[in-house]
């Protein structure tokens, strides 16, 4: 069973031939075969080829997760790497297409890698990066600053 | 069209990417537009009615808990470890006043006042310690009133009292110092009390309605050993200690009494007795009145649950108890529930044989630590000075007849 291949086609028509065992790691995929098992050729409608070739990417290294501890630092390592070819309009996209795709890892490495970028930055810094627009006025700005300002009180601080 | 962060899905936003970025960095995300501060505002506010959370003592390290039911199956799950002042700082004790935290650290006398939604911390450094053979004796509570304009001013409660029970030719037998750290002025004040009451020093209040309620019992200098048969509150607002309040149950000397809080709305007492554990939840709580209503019985049976559990958890909605507790190699939660229903969550052994496992049910709290306002800090009275020597002189010379 496991030699059956089994067609994704992206929005943009492109075809990815892939084993089964690939194409269940993508569990909207999985749902649809446990539905009808006759099914070789699945539309993805909410995917661009070039995104769906990087979900693939994934899956394929994924497709048998053993236990052992070495392996599971090779897949580590390999996930970081792979994160790091991606701008963050990618990482986007990636993040869209598992959440569809329900690809669970990778939505959850996804989110992780977004989660630890936006973490080190300014708001500025936030906006620009992400394009989130500045939608406050200056003084509800200032407001919530207020709300949120905090100092420490330097004779208290522990010292490092 | 450029696909940008704001195009994702609410949801997508909020569960998988927000949820995953620690508390302390949140700041910038509010700041960030509108859109973002409204829905970190109102992740902190809700709650989640499927799922509540707790912030857990384990291994001098707090970690934040969830517990959810899936389909009628309680289950628990760590989320994380809080992370107070730096990764290596150790804590004994904690207490919790909605939504903020009082840790008591393990090789520091100072003291930190903490919101872990914010990452704001403030320190303080008591005017003294007892901790003979490194056991604080000192009892702890965080409270805080409203002040004319519905403002909660926040304060601490320290106090130490105890028996020495000495043969030697000293007339001093009883010593207790009870003192208040105001937040707003930084100042510490003696409260002027005569314990009517006893309070062991390891028995851990519990912050309700910013009010703190412990075990405790008649004051007998003849009576050395603690039968735990009433409850107190100390309120915040007048700074008294109300009168002793009863429990629901008849204790005897043997028996185990631990209260908890339920939604920061009401009190819960523990009570295990002869292979049975009774769980009780306040209908009505005062200062100086109060009245119960029996939340679950348990028959223990064969069950194992130890008799030193010092901490536990109420999910009053779906009707369940956790006790934690902790022998030499194991820390457990016991979570029993209606018709016997009963199971154990191993969380592991204990790197630390002398650390305590407590919990507290936790709602993040928006709520702002204030720095001591240092251009106008007032100074301690005369009348607090002489006091505090005073008492400094009758504690040295009992320090000195300890074991």
């Amino acid at each position: 069973m496991s030699s059956n291949k089994i067609v994704l086609t992206s929005s943009d028509g492109e075809s990815f031939e892939v084993e089964e065992v690939v194409a269940r790691k993508l569990q909207i995929v999985g749902h649809m075969l446990e539905d009808d098992c006759v099914i070789n050729e699945i539309p993805l409608q909410n995917v661009t080829g070039d995104i769906l070739s990087m979900v693939i990417e994934y899956c394929k290294t994924h497709v048998d997760e053993e236990e052992s501890e070495e392996a599971q630092t090779k897949l580590k390592t390999w996930d970081e790497e792979f994160m790091k070819k991606f701008d963050i309009k990618t990482l986007l996209q990636i993040i869209l297409a598992a959440n569809y795709l329900n690809v669970k890892g990778l939505l959850d490495l996804v989110s992780q890698t977004i989660a630890d970028t936006i973490k080190d930055y300014t708001p500025e810094q936030i906006r620009e990066v992400f394009g989130v627009e500045n939608d406050y006025t200056e003084e509800e700005e200032a407001e919530v600053r207020k709300e949120n300002a905090w100092a420490f009180d330097e004779a208290d601080t522990p010292k490092p | 069209m450029t696909l940008t962060i704001s195009d994702l899905p609410r949801d997508l936003l909020e569960k998988e990417i927000f949820s995953r970025i620690p508390l302390k960095y949140v700041r910038a995300l509010r700041l960030t537009c509108k859109e973002w501060e409204t829905l970190i505002k109102s992740r902190s506010l809700t709650i989640d009615e499927e799922e509540s959370q707790m912030i857990v003592l384990m291994d001098y390290n707090l970690c934040l808990m969830s517990i959810s039911m899936n389909g009628g199956e309680p289950s628990t799950e760590i989320r994380g470890k809080l992370t107070c002042l730096d990764e290596q700082v150790k804590i004994s004790q904690f207490f919790h006043c909605e939504g903020l935290l009082l840790c008591i650290l393990k090789d520091d006398t100072k003291v930190v006042v903490w919101n872990p939604y914010w990452g704001q911390t403030r320190m303080i450094q008591p005017r003294f310690s007892h901790r003979p053979g490194g056991t604080d004796w000192i009892n702890y509570a965080l409270g805080y009133y409203e002040n004319n304009s519905k403002m909660k001013s926040c304060k601490f409660l320290r106090f130490l009292d105890y028996f020495y029970y000495i043969p030697a030719p000293t007339k001093e037998k009883i010593f207790f110092w009870y003192e208040i750290y105001d937040f707003d002025t930084g100042l510490w004040t003696t409260l002027d009390v005569t314990p009517h009451w006893r309070i062991r020093f390891d028995n851990y209040g519990v912050s309700l309605k910013g009010n703190t309620y412990w075990c405790a019992t008649e004051r007998n200098p003849a009576d050395p050993f603690l039968n735990v048969d009433h409850i107190i509150c100390f309120d915040f607002t007048s700074e008294r200690f109300g009168p002793l309040l009863p429990l629901p149950f008849r204790t005897t000397y043997y028996n185990l009494v631990t209260l908890s809080c339920v939604r920061e709305e009401k009190l819960a007492a523990l009570f295990c007795h002869d292979g049975i554990v009774e769980v009780w939840i306040t209908t009505n709580i005062e200062a100086n009145k109060v009245s119960w209503s029996k939340f679950l019985t348990f028959d223990v049976g064969d069950y194992r649950i130890s008799p030193c559990t010092d901490s536990f958890f109420i999910d009053d909605v779906n009707k369940v108890a956790m006790i934690f507790d902790k022998t030499w190699n194991c820390n457990t939660v016991t979570i029993i529930g209606e018709a016997g229903y009963v199971r154990d969550v191993d969380l592991g052994e204990p790197a630390h044989q002398n650390s305590l496992l407590l919990v507290c049910p936790y709602v993040p709290s928006l709520v702002q630590i204030k720095k001591p306002a240092r251009c106008k800090r007032k100074r301690q009275s005369s009348l607090e000075n002489h006091q505090y020597k005073r008492n400094m002189v009758r504690l040295v010379a009992l320090k000195k007849f300890e074991i």
